[in-house]
């Protein structure tokens, strides 16, 4: 293969897995410090991006729309945390169960609001244009998405490594019992955590919304690949939950065109293996299950 | 106690009558929603067995069924013996279960729900991309008809009467096997796993077997299914349907026996009926199944026992009053 | 032990509430369309009416949705318009939806012939839900009036007594346009196609005319249905440099298709044929995609014969707005095969209906004449190859050619 078609099938890999990132790393973020395993994280992307269509056919631009779907699904979070989460924290399978249900929910919430059709949302303005690179157009959406997502990656980082509120979540996925011996309001570092997480996948699917569409079922979808991703990756880790989701969004994009039949599969079974081989993930550290 | 374990018996067959009677009752409609619901029950009690009885929350269950199905749909193609097949079937589910079992069970708790998710969903991506040999998306029929020695069953009424008596004959297999002491070893381990251990048991050997047991029934009821619906589609092998049985188990009760099928009941009539009537069925499914969980005493049977204590406390007054509060405690403390 | 009780009397409780309520129940509305059925005593002989009850299974919500929502249309502006009587016979729709989803197609299926007990079905949107029904059909002997499912097998080694098509076969759809788009568009085609039954037989068929009509097929691309990301067919494409590109997919992945193709810089340089229909276009995006793109249907609502004349100006009657292609006008002539089977038959049994099916009459359809093929059991139509213009913020066809009497052969061509 030339080595600027490589190229072009590397960007495409990167914009997609920089979305996936994005969605799953909310996920494992929760899961390292509230140990909740979210099953409702797709319903947030998938509600992300039809709010953000709706404020769009309300003709508030692509932008604004963002910010109030992320604002929306944030609220959404908070709510389902104080009032669904709250007591059930170590009872897990009463969380999956109740978060479980939430997407069921949802899911028939977005079919009755938005309907069942394939909605689109177009690329904002300001990026609808196409790059040259070797003979062929490269929509510069996507590199947006390839920057955007290094630039949460950068944020994320900073965060956890010099301020007090990373410390204090790290504290928290370390020991929890021993943040509350602290003094540290632990439900209100919650309910910001899964706050934040929320808004997270919403801005995904918001972003995605151009790329992928919004369609009936994009909920279980991205839920079963973020799964994926965050074990692959690591479970509480987002810098593995960001090597991971480039790995898949890679295998996934390079797979279409040389193993088109068992791309998921190859994924899957990576999953399978490293759940065996290194339960805590390719950059966890021993989480207690 | 003998005396309740004749009850027991007694409402059994009073129950196997009334289920054999039924399809005079029923339209042709009935009878064959009926069946279908014998087919989901056998599969909630499959799940219902190794969540309530030896604390494996599977999200991943329909992968058992899902190659019930297909194994009759495939196989099917070049053996025409119902027996074989569903032999096969059953069979087929087992190894599954047993094989992914022994890997799986060390863990616990989101790890568990993790890897059989995982698991499910690659059957599923596996049979959706064998479009050759299993009409991916699209599904294949099943072009082979049940037919026990005495001629194909093609009736509704002769599906309906099979379904009935494997329903039956899987609800007393459990009822021995639940009560048998490996089952009283695993609930054990459900309930309170190192003092199993602590007890000497070791609880590993214990919970592969439930679950390959699991993996068995779910097995059989995948390939009745097959033969029910003359259909496969990978949606009998998609994580979703697992998911639906898991409401299926909470809805009508875990930790009981006659819960699982209770709450495939609801979920069959939801679906069936009430999707006549409004689309907006799965909200009603989802909101029932949240408040369930989130009350946190346990489901339909549960509710029926505390509503039963109840009343029978009040007729009893003092004397019974301190029993039924004691069993009410008792069943506090079993979660899902 | 009372707690078995209880969980027992609540199980037959439950059983019992089903089973009266399935016994007392006669036929109940789709959820999503609900009963459509003519209250007027309306024209024909004033002896004692007879009620028919006709079932109609089609994909009325999800991604699909544009067939079953078009082939409504199209039938009950016919049926109303004879005021849902022909003869003394009183027409009734059980309209149920299978979203496009096998297994509640044949849910459903079962519910209309065993609780509604109806004479005959009409509908079945797709080839997969075609396939998956078609032998319970035939071992129920339901009969049944395809309106849009082009599956070709009904025709071929699965043809049933008991089913016959007024909409298209796949094969037609596939092979109409080889010779045209050789001559005008280019030798060298670059395909794309959804895994499906329905593309991999237009596929089929298009290749097998595509060739014999002297072109050269570069590749032929299958993409799994969902896909949502075409990025590195589009790198293919453009190193592949075909003289022009087919996109057989179908509603959401035909759309995105196009709008990707349109991103990555290849609309401009390649002529882009399509199945999508003018009905999809309802954003600015989707617009300008499909403008400028080619397709080959069996109707445009521009044709100019009496027929179509009449019904266009029925439909914007009662809908307010025109027809957009091929779903309203199958559900129309769905409605006139209905009236010559209710007024040829000598009663509701199958075996009655179906020797009025099977007779080769022709009907007046909007797209032209149209017969059933006794042997095929399929219509034979003419074909009209078409162009994508854009109008504001809607999109126009322009007419390109007119293929006559577009047939499918009696058996599968060896492969």
């Amino acid at each position: 293969m030339e080595i600027s078609t490589l190229m072009l099938q590397i960007l495409a890999g990167l914009s997609y897995g920089m979305l996936l990132f994005m969605i799953a790393c909310g996920m494992t973020i929760i899961y390292g410090l509230m140990h909740v395993m979210n099953m409702a994280h797709g319903s947030f992307f998938a509600l992300g991006a039809y709010v953000t269509y709706s404020m769009v056919h309300a003709k508030l631009g692509f932008w604004p729309s963002l910010l109030i779907a992320a604002a929306v699904v944030a609220l959404l979070g908070v709510v389902i945390e104080r009032l669904l989460l709250n007591n059930m924290y170590g009872k897990m399978n009463e969380q999956v169960l109740i978060t479980f249900g939430i997407l069921y929910v949802v899911q028939d919430l977005i079919k009755w609001i938005w309907g069942t059709d394939i909605l689109t949302i177009g690329v904002p303005k300001i990026l609808n244009f196409s790059i040259a690179m070797g003979d062929i157009m490269f929509p510069a959406y996507r590199l947006f998405v390839i920057a955007f997502g290094i630039l949460v990656a950068v944020a994320l980082w900073y965060m956890e490594a010099k301020t007090q509120t990373g410390a204090i979540i790290r504290a928290g996925v370390d020991d929890r019992e021993m943040l509350g011996a602290l003094g540290v309001n632990v439900k209100l570092v919650f309910a910001c955590v899964f706050m934040f997480g929320a808004a997270l996948a919403a801005i995904g699917g918001a972003m995605a919304g151009p790329i992928l569409g919004l369609y009936n079922g994009m909920d279980m979808e991205i839920l079963t690949l973020s799964l994926v991703i965050v074990v692959i990756g690591g479970l509480g880790t987002w810098k593995g939950t960001f090597v991971s989701a480039l790995i898949v969004g890679m295998i996934e994009t390079f797979g279409q065109v040389y193993f088109p039949n068992f791309s998921m599969a190859i994924v899957f079974v990576f999953m399978v293996i490293v759940l065996i081989v290194k339960p805590s993930g390719l950059f966890g550290k021993g989480v207690t299950a | 106690m003998k005396k309740s374990e004749k009850n027991r018996i007694i409402l059994f067959a009073l129950g196997a009558i009334i289920i054999l009677l039924l399809p005079n009752v029923l339209s042709t409609y009935g009878i064959k929603l009926t069946s279908e619901l014998y087919i989901m029950s056998i599969f909630a009690l499959s799940l219902g067995l190794i969540m309530g009885y030896a604390g494996l929350p599977s999200f991943g269950h329909a992968a058992f069924f899902g190659l019930g199905a297909y194994t009759v749909a495939l196989v099917g193609k070049f053996v025409d013996s119902s027996y074989v097949l569903i032999v096969a079937a059953i069979a087929i589910g087992g190894l599954m279960a047993l094989l992914t079992g022994l890997l799986f069970v060390r863990n616990s708790g989101a790890y568990l729900i993790m890897l059989t998710m995982a698991f499910n969903q690659l059957l599923y991506v596996l049979f959706y991309k064998l479009t050759d040999y299993t009409g991916g998306a699209d599904g294949m029929s099943v072009s082979v008809r049940l037919d026990l020695g005495f001629g194909p069953l093609t009736g509704a009424k002769g599906m309906y009467y099979f379904t009935a008596i494997c329903l039956l004959g899987v609800f007393a297999l459990l009822y021995y096997l639940v009560k048998s002491p490996v089952g009283r070893i695993s609930y054990g381990s459900k309930v309170n796993d190192h003092r199993m251990k602590a007890l000497g048991y070791n609880t590993y050997w214990y919970k592969v077997f439930m679950y390959t047991v699991g993996g068995m029934l779910a097995g059989f009821a995948g390939a009745l299914y097959g033969y029910y619906n003359s259909f496969v589609s990978p949606d009998s092998i998609h994580w979703g349907l697992s998911g639906q049985a898991l409401i299926m188990v909470v809805i009508g009760g875990s930790g009981t026996l006659i819960g699982p099928p209770i709450g495939a009941a609801v979920f069959v009539i939801l679906q069936n009926y009430i999707s006549s009537y409004t689309d907006r069925w799965p909200l009603i499914m989802g909101i029932l199944f949240i408040a369930l969980v989130l009350y946190g005493r346990g489901g339909i049977v549960h509710m029926g026992q505390r509503l039963w204590a109840v009343l029978a406390s009040r007729l009893k007054k003092t004397g019974g009053q301190s029993r039924t509060s004691a069993e009410q405690e008792g069943y506090r403390n079993e979660a899902p | 032990m009372k707690k078995q009780v209880i969980a027992i009397i609540l199980l037959v409780l439950m059983l019992i509430v089903s089973a009266c309520g399935n016994s007392s129940g006669s036929g109940s509305s789709g959820g999503s369309s609900g009963a459509a059925s003519g209250g007027k005593s309306g024209s024909g002989s004033g002896a004692n009416p007879e009620t028919v009850k006709i079932g109609v299974l089609m994909t009325l919500t999800g991604p699909a949705a544009a067939i079953g929502e078009g082939n409504m249309r199209g039938l009950e502006l016919f049926l109303e318009k004879h005021n849902y009587q022909f003869g003394n016979k009183k027409v009734e729709l059980v309209v149920e939806d299978d979203t496009n989803n096998p297994q509640i197609a044949l849910r459903k299926y079962r519910k209309l012939v065993d609780s509604d007990k109806v004479s005959m079905i009409v509908g079945i949107s797709t080839s997969t839900i075609l396939y998956a029904l078609r032998d319970q059909i035939d071992s129920d002997k339901v009969v049944t009036l395809i309106s849009n499912a082009g599956a070709n097998g009904v025709s071929w080694s699965q043809k049933s007594d008991y089913i016959y098509r007024i909409s298209f076969s796949n094969y037609q759809i596939g092979a109409n346009g080889a010779q045209y788009y050789v001559d005008n568009l280019g030798k060298r085609i670059y395909i794309v196609a959804t895994e499906s039954p329905t593309g991999k037989e237009q596929v089929d068929s298009f290749v097998d005319a595509f060739t014999k009509a002297g072109g050269e097929v570069l590749k032929v691309d299958w993409v799994k249905s969902g896909t949502t990301d075409f990025a590195t067919y589009m790198v293919d494409i453009s190193k592949a440099n075909p003289d022009v590109v087919y996109s057989f997919n179908t509603s959401t992945e035909g759309i995105r298709f196009a709008i990707q193709f349109q991103e990555f810089g290849l609309k401009d340089k390649i002529p882009l044929i399509t199945q999508l229909s003018s009905d999809m276009a309802v954003t600015p995006e989707i617009v300008d995609a499909m403008d400028g793109t080619y397709g080959a249907w069996v109707y445009a609502p521009s044709l100019d014969n009496e027929a179509n004349k009449r019904f266009v100006e029925e439909y914007r009657t009662k809908y307010n707005s025109d027809p957009t292609g091929g779903y309203e006008v199958y559900g129309y002539d769905a409605g006139q095969v209905i009236k010559h089977v209710l007024e040829n038959a000598p009663s509701l049994k199958p075996e009655d209906m179906v020797s009025v099916l099977k007779s080769g009459f022709e009907i007046d359809s909007p797209r032209g004449p149209v017969v059933i093929d006794p042997v095929t059991h399929n219509p034979v139509n003419n074909s009209y190859i078409q162009r994508f213009v854009k109008n504001g913020d809607k999109l126009d066809f322009e007419f390109l050619a007119v293929l006559e009497k577009q047939s499918m052969p009696a058996e599968e061509p060896a492969q």
